[in-house]
């Protein structure tokens, strides 16, 4: 019988080797290989992904009544640019969903301290990861930090800022000068880690992180930098869509990853996006392109009821397209030159657009400098990158400027609805959740 | 306890008290005999107390006194007496009643073979429960036959002390065991069949194979269980045979009728009303924009009908003339007259029992059969079980084989349409009726020569029509063998293998609207007008297959020792554990059956919609894979000993280690323990209380362990392929944010225990009090949104169990007519201690049976609410309270609320419960009827909810008694219908005191009446025994707190009654 006592020692060998280190579930991993990081950062629908807020919030659609009762009461808040448009119960997913991706930024840098530095996809995993840490406080900044003329308001604006990967229930907040230098540091490292390009187009590459360098530095008024950023996007890469060559016929003109897109993103779906209704362009936006502009039938639908939508969204579908382009860049460069006093050369970039926006009987622009130029340049950048969610960082940017200031107005069961020029609602209360915790 | 209760608590122990005062008042009755003798040790001819005489054709029993006397009565003529004591060999002697003298039966010690009644099973070892210090609950073969039921669950509902089934919470966490022991942990007991773990579905238990259940309740009886005891564990011993006994047949046959389910139990609006809030929501624009949706949104009869009206379509009148007609129908009347049915269950078993000297065997067979319900669905299910057990070289070497084979399948043919309230599915001719379905009728009409497939929707011609049949085979097999190395010294190993494969398979063709709906959607339409298929005409396949399969390895020695007057047990081994599962999900489009063909289709092209071209979607992927595979290793330890027939002591150690995810392996396992002591006080020679001849005192403490294996203290991830823009590209997102301070669950139990039998057995019982301390439980707690997730799972809160079993059973009349009773009364107060976590103010609200909202202090489950206020005599506007004043700043009342501020009203789950179930026998005859009630708990109940309503959808009958003019505030408490949507005001109406209602009630569960034939009390009857029985269940309340017309414990649906009538034939 001294056999069957050796079983038990038999496989209590047995279970020391490896019989407890084996993985629970097969679609389980652990974030440390470049495989894993990689398959996070190409997680698209949450990292290639922007709010639809400054959608809501930039005046260039309205809704019916019927379709503001639809919405959420927040939404509806938000609409009307009432001031506490937030309640502690409202899952604000734009707030969260930005700290999602910084949170996974932070997880992809801190495993990624762990792995060989000497591999090539060491680089442009960290670049991308923060390629997106900066995009995701970008867009925090522009909805929750600063404003037109608030500093005279003496705010204290502030944003929780994520240091450490580990769950927190007190936020470390922050003022939008901290945010602002995370946002540079993270872009301009990115810039130099990132490669020239990327198999796919949601997969960020230098000439994307140059792209939202311009996008963030013309948000923040300072030209110069934006300029050159902008310049060095397009001394890489400047293809454009000839617009006389894109069908009109079909439902949506534009293809998804069409050569103008420098970097795919998407703006959060809400369901008013889907309505004809309660998602018709604004009339007064759609009043100003001219009939030879082509964009005027591939950017918009005219409904058998009169109704008019928006459809040119270069995602090929309902859904809105936020990503980076060479467009964006060349109105970016044009402005920048603009204001530089470079008159002659903003006018190069902008007719290279609006060759390829108008149709055959489009005149190159001649001989207008100055105020007047920049006020063409805004007009065309305003009718080119329309549903992006750019339109209310561009308000709050350029109504500090008493040129281009503007008032929205809105209105609802008889009701009408203002926003002030330098109005309290340019920068959002932080939803009170965030702020509601018991201990 | 909770104090409110006690006057509850009191009434029925009055009612205890008279059934004992019951007991002097029984009469001699002329035609018994009384039967007098006493129980000896043979080898010193000492007495015997607490021997167990049994008289096992009558189920009549006793238990010797102090001098290990006893009497019985019994009717006149022979009688097979069973004499036994734990650890002595069983006597059995017939005995005539004619021979008045007194008995003398003299039992002979029976080394380490423990008595055959009133011995528990840890699953490890039997123990005999008097020398048991842990806490069990036992359910032996005639209660577990009580019942009818195809589940093996419901057996122990309503009969195990402690034990309480929690209904308004379902699935996930059926049963609780003496209170939850964990916040979001693994909810479950442990099931253990025949000595091992049971991972399968419990569906494949015939519950006609059980012989006996046994519930261990704390650290001592499930520490054996270690980490997976946590929440109690289920010992399912099946049946087996024995050596020497003669062959034995049995066959029974059972069938249940369950009543047609109640489509009119919750309260509903008026569909007049109804109709009315449609025609207000259509007068103010609200369907405008749905009207013209490009996604064709579908609307409602009604809606459809004003729509027509305004597009002068219809006149007014025919308007009005529809609508009247619409008020006047109710869809719930056509669902039940074609989609409901009474269910009816057939059970079929047979046994086959037998054993010579070292060969024993058991056959069994059963077959079930539940038509549905539902028209046209159908479970069936085969069990075969065979067990057999060798003894060779001289009786040393034991050899056990179990075998378990079980096919179950469900057949699917019908669903069941959602519809509006007053669709119809047929006219009075009995057509078929269209009904709404995904699209506006409206633009169904428009495609109707569109050369498509027909887009309506008809429900009723789509009874039968669906093909779904899920079969999952299930088997088990068992190898035990059992060597005694040295007298007292036994190594014993068991093996066991047990895989289960689930087929699923489903075969869905054009007939089901749901199948052209989604052909249509996907057919693309060519510049010429043609038209192709995305998605081929066709049936849609969807086939899955899950299959696990686990092996089971147990080592062990046991070794005992008896010297002087001490008893030595103990048993120390191993432990492996390795269960694994995958599972395959697969959709194929275009398929023929009859052919075993389907047709590629493209899954990378966003197809525009037919319906609504700017819509492109993906033909939907359904391939899915996953697998588990979950790894134990534990080493186990107990001991024991008994000395002087008094005092017991026992202790049990374990250690537990899993592959959890993520942690280093000297993390991944835990070490339990636990002690225990027992006195017998009744055989102390001090002890001289004739009346209560049997006292034993027990205590213990212990920890048992739960784990969680979805969380893991590193961070990681999840792979997925259902990707933004390429379909089929892998990405992960992060499935488990990292936590390095992640531990075990550890709950520490303390029990304390009386148990006790009174002279001639008339009443005994046992009352037991224990704090559960659960430490470490791991829960979601909220967080802010800035760690880019609202909830996050940690360790974060310990709770406190106090509570009590009282078992009561009593013998009323134990003449001719035998009454007896079982009075079960449980109750516990839980508390949670520590909650590191956090939660939002708003979420106490939402906190109810099934959701866990922790706040020190309070019960893991609880109600809470925003103080009423009442009406406001103007308007009929709820009123709450805000610093202190009448209010109706509704969001500053929720805003400003503070987990102090608010109501509490107390636990969301009963804090006392039992059952009082009464046996009658007489002469053949036998009747049990089984009183249940659960106290001590709130519920928020529903009422109208005016938000639904303004988005067009029915609500609770309340809204016929709502305000409406100043004055009714004086007779309604339900709020006015608001001008316009306020979602706060119907946000606090919600969480207001006013909708909180008292749980407690009591209900007469079932009635179950048999009559017994015997060979014993006629020779000439073909059968050793036929019993014919009916059970009825479900029976109703008697009474309830709450005045709203629902039961407490079923507010959407009521349990059905049911009646059974069955036949069982021993051979």
């Amino acid at each position: 019988m001294k056999n069957l006592l050796y079983i038990p020692i038999l496989l209590l060998l047995l279970g020391c080797d490896g019989f407890l280190d084996e993985k629970p579930s097969k679609t389980l991993d652990t974030p440390s290989s470049f495989e894993a990081l990689q398959a996070l950062l190409d997680n698209s629908s949450t990292m290639n992904f922007q709010p639809a807020l400054p959608l809501i919030l930039g005046g260039e659609y309205v809704s019916d009544d019927a379709g503001i009762l639809a919405l959420p009461i927040w939404q509806q808040n938000l609409y009307l640019w009432k001031s506490e448009p937030f309640q502690v119960d409202d899952l604000v997913f734009d707030w969260r969903n930005m700290y999602n991706q910084v949170q996974n930024a932070n997880v992809i840098l801190e495993q990624l301290e762990l792995l060989p530095k000497t591999d090539s996809r060491w680089s442009e995993i960290r670049g991308a990861a923060l390629f997106f840490r900066a995009h995701a406080y970008y867009n925090l900044y522009s909805l929750f930090l600063d404003g037109p003329n608030l500093e005279s308001l003496n705010l204290n604006l502030s944003i929780p800022v994520r240091r450490s990967t580990q769950i927190s229930l007190t936020s470390e907040f922050v003022s939008k000068e901290e945010i602002k230098s995370i946002i540079k540091e993270d872009v301009e490292e990115a810039v130099g880690l990132l490669p020239n390009q990327t198999q796919y187009p949601f997969r960020p590459s230098k000439t994307a992180a140059y792209a939202l360098q311009a996008r963030i530095y013309l948000a923040w008024a300072e030209y110069e930098l934006a300029l050159q950023a902008a310049e060095n996007v397009l001394n890489s890469y400047r293809e454009l869509l000839d617009y006389k060559t894109v069908n009109p016929a079909v439902s949506f003109p534009f293809e998804l990853f069409n050569k103008e897109v420098i970097w795919q993103s998407r703006m959060g779906s809400y369901s008013f996006i889907f309505s004809q209704t309660a998602f018709q362009v604004d009339p007064d936006l759609y009043s100003r392109y001219e009939s030879n502009d082509l964009r005027r039938s591939l950017f918009y639908v005219r409904r058998s009821n009169g109704l008019i939508n928006y459809r040119g969204s270069y995602d090929g579908s309902n859904t809105l397209f936020t990503g980076l382009t060479t467009a964006e860049m060349l109105l970016i460069r044009a402005e920048c030159l603009a204001r530089d006093g470079e008159a002659s050369l903003a006018l190069v970039d902008l007719n290279d657009l609006l060759t390829k926006r108008y149709n055959s009987s489009f005149q190159p622009i001649r001989n207008v400098e100055g105020e007047e130029l920049l006020k063409k340049i805004l007009e065309e950048r305003r009718k080119e990158l329309v549903f992006r969610g750019t339109r209310w960082s561009d308000l709050r940017r350029l109504n500090r400027e008493p040129a281009f200031q503007t008032t929205m107005k809105r209105t609802f069961q008889g009701q009408e609805f203002e926003l002030a020029p330098q109005g309290r609602s340019y920068a959002l209360p932080i939803p009170p959740r965030e702020l509601s915790f018991v201990n | 306890m909770n104090r409110i209760l006690i006057p509850k608590a009191v009434l029925l122990f009055a009612v205890l008290l008279l059934q004992f005062v019951g007991t002097s008042w029984s009469q001699e009755s002329p035609n018994l005999v009384t039967l007098t003798g006493v129980v000896l040790e043979s080898e010193t001819e000492n007495p015997l107390p607490g021997a167990v005489v049994l008289v096992s054709s009558l189920s009549k029993s006793t238990v010797t006194d102090a001098s290990g006397k006893f009497s019985l009565s019994l009717p006149e003529g022979e009688h097979e007496v069973i004499v036994s004591f734990v650890g002595f060999k069983s006597l059995r002697q017939v005995v005539s009643t004619s021979d008045k003298t007194p008995r003398v039966f003299k039992l002979e010690t029976e080394e380490f073979n423990l008595g055959a009644v009133d011995v528990v099973s840890t699953g490890y070892q039997q123990i005999p429960k008097e020398r048991a210090t842990g806490s069990f609950v036992q359910i032996d073969q005639e209660l577990v036959d009580r019942r009818v039921s195809t589940s093996i669950l419901d057996r122990i509902e309503d009969v195990s002390s402690g034990v309480i089934f929690n209904r308004t919470v379902g699935g996930a966490d059926p049963i609780s065991i003496r209170g939850r022991s964990t916040l979001f942990g693994n909810t479950q007991p442990l099931i253990v069949i025949d000595n091992l773990p049971y991972e399968g579905p419990l569906e494949n238990i015939n519950p006609n194979d059980v012989a006996s259940i046994t519930i261990l309740k704390d650290a001592a009886a499930a520490s054996i269980w270690g980490a997976q005891a946590g929440n109690g564990v289920i010992v399912i011993t099946t049946k087996s045979g024995s050596y020497k006994q003669p062959m034995r047949v049995s066959v029974q046959s059972n069938v249940t009728v369950v009543e047609a389910p109640d489509l009119f139990y919750a309260p509903q609006m008026e569909i007049g009303d109804f109709v009315e809030q449609e025609r207000r929501l259509f007068n103010s624009g609200f369907y405008n924009s749905m009207i013209n949706s490009t996604a064709r949104t579908p609307l409602s009869p009604v809606v459809e009908t004003l729509l027509k009206v305004r597009n002068g379509q219809l006149t007014a009148a025919e308007g009005d003339r529809l609508l009247l007609q619409y008020s006047n129908q109710d869809s719930r009347a056509d669902l039940s007259r074609y989609y409901y049915q009474k269910a009816v269950l057939q059970q079929y078993a047979f046994q086959i029992s037998g054993g010579g000297d070292s060969y024993n065997f058991n056959f069994s067979g059963g077959y079930d059969r539940n038509a549905s319900e539902v028209v046209g669905n159908l479970n069936d299910r085969i069990t075969l079980n065979a067990r057999q057990n060798w003894k060779l070289m001289k009786d040393k070497l034991e050899i056990s084989t179990g075998l378990y084979l079980s096919r179950g399948k469900n057949t699917v043919t019908t669903s069941v349409p959602t519809l509006r309230p007053y669709e119809l599915l047929a006219d009075s001719e009995g057509n078929a009726l269209q009904v709404v379905g995904a699209l506006s009728n409206r633009y169904v009409e428009s495609t109707a020569q569109s050369g498509l497939l027909d887009w309506r929707f008809l429900p009723l011609q789509e009874i039968g029509k669906r093909n779904l049949d899920v079969v999952g085979m299930d088997f088990r097999g068992n190898l035990g063998l059992s060597y005694q190395i040295v007298p007292g010294l036994k190594a014993e190993t068991r093996y066991q293998y047990w895989t289960n494969h689930t087929e699923s398979r489903s075969i869905e063709t054009p007939e089901l609207y749901e199948i052209r709906h989604q052909i249509n959607s996907f057919t693309q339409v060519g510049p010429d007008g043609s038209l192709t298929f995305a998605i081929p005409r066709g049936e849609r396949f969807t086939t899955s297959n899950d299959i696990s399969f686990s092996h089971n390895l147990r080592t062990n020695l046991k070794y005992q020792l008896k010297k002087g007057k001490g008893e030595w047990n103990a048993l120390a081994g191993f432990e492996m554990r390795d269960l694994s599962s995958r599972s395959d999900r697969m959709q194929y489009f275009g398929y023929k059956d009859e052919l075993g063909l389907s047709t590629p289709v493209d899954y990378q092209t966003r197809f525009p919609q037919y319906f609504n071209p700017g819509l492109r979607l993906n033909i939907p992927y359904g391939g899915t894979h996953s697998g588990i595979n979950d790894h134990y290793l534990s080493y186990f330890g107990n001991a024991s000993y008994f000395f002087q027939e008094k005092y017991l002591l026992s202790a049990s150690a374990r250690k537990d280690m899993s592959n959890l995810f993520g942690v280093e392996t000297n993390q991944k396992g835990v070490p339990l323990w636990s002690v225990g002591g027992g006195w017998i006080l009744s055989n102390e020679s001090f002890y001289k209380w004739e009346a209560l001849p049997y006292v034993k005192l027990r205590m213990t403490y212990g920890f048992n362990g739960n784990v969680d294996k979805s969380t893991s203290a590193f961070t990681t991830i999840r792979y997925d392929n259902f990707h933004e823009y390429i379909p089929g590209f892998r990405y992960a997102f992060i499935s488990n944010p990292p936590n390095p301070n992640l531990r075990w669950e550890k709950i520490g139990i303390f029990n304390l225990a009386v148990d006790f039998e009174s002279k001639s057995g008339r009443l005994g019982g046992s009352l037991e009090f224990y704090t559960k301390n659960s430490q470490d439980l791991i829960g979601e707690t909220e967080v802010p949104d800035s760690n880019g997730l609202y909830q996050y799972r940690g360790n974060f809160s310990s709770t406190i169990t106090r509570g009590f079993d009282l078992t009561l059973n009593s013998v009323i009349l134990d003449k001719a007519l035998r009454w007896s009773t079982q009075t079960l009364i449980s109750g516990w107060k839980d508390e949670v201690t520590e909650f590191e976590g956090s939660r939002t103010v708003a979420q106490y609200f939402g906190s109810n049976s099934s959701n866990v909202v922790p706040l020190e202090g309070k019960p893991l489950f609880s109600i809470y609410s925003l103080p009423w206020g009442g009406l406001n005599p103007d308007n009929g506007n709820p009123l709450g309270f805000l610093d202190g004043e009448l209010s109706e700043n509704y969001s500053a009342i929720i805003s400003t609320a503070t987990p102090e501020s608010i109501r509490f009203h107390g636990s969301a789950r009963p804090t006392v419960f039992g059952s009082l179930r009464n046996t009658l026998d007489y002469k053949g005859f036998s009747l049990s009827f089984n009183i249940t009630f659960r106290a001590g708990y709130y519920f928020r109940r529903s009422s109208v909810d005016y938000a639904a309503l303004s988005r067009g959808q029915i609500s609770h009958a309340d809204y016929g008694i709502r305000w409406q003019n100043p004055g009714d505030e004086l007779t309604t408490q339900v709020p006015s219908q608001p001008t316009a949507l306020n979602t706060v005001r119907q946000s606090f109406y919600q969480r207001s005191s006013v909708l909180v209602e008292r749980g407690d009630h009591i209900r007469f569960q079932d009635v179950r009446f048999g009559y017994t034939f015997s060979k014993a009390s006629n020779p000439r009857f073909p059968f050793l025994n036929m019993e014919v029985f009916t059970y009825l269940n479900n029976l109703g309340l008697i009474w309830k707190a709450t005045d709203q017309p629902i039961d407490p414990d079923f507010p959407i649906a009521v349990p059905q009654r049911t009646a059974a009538i069955g036949l069982r034939i021993d051979f």
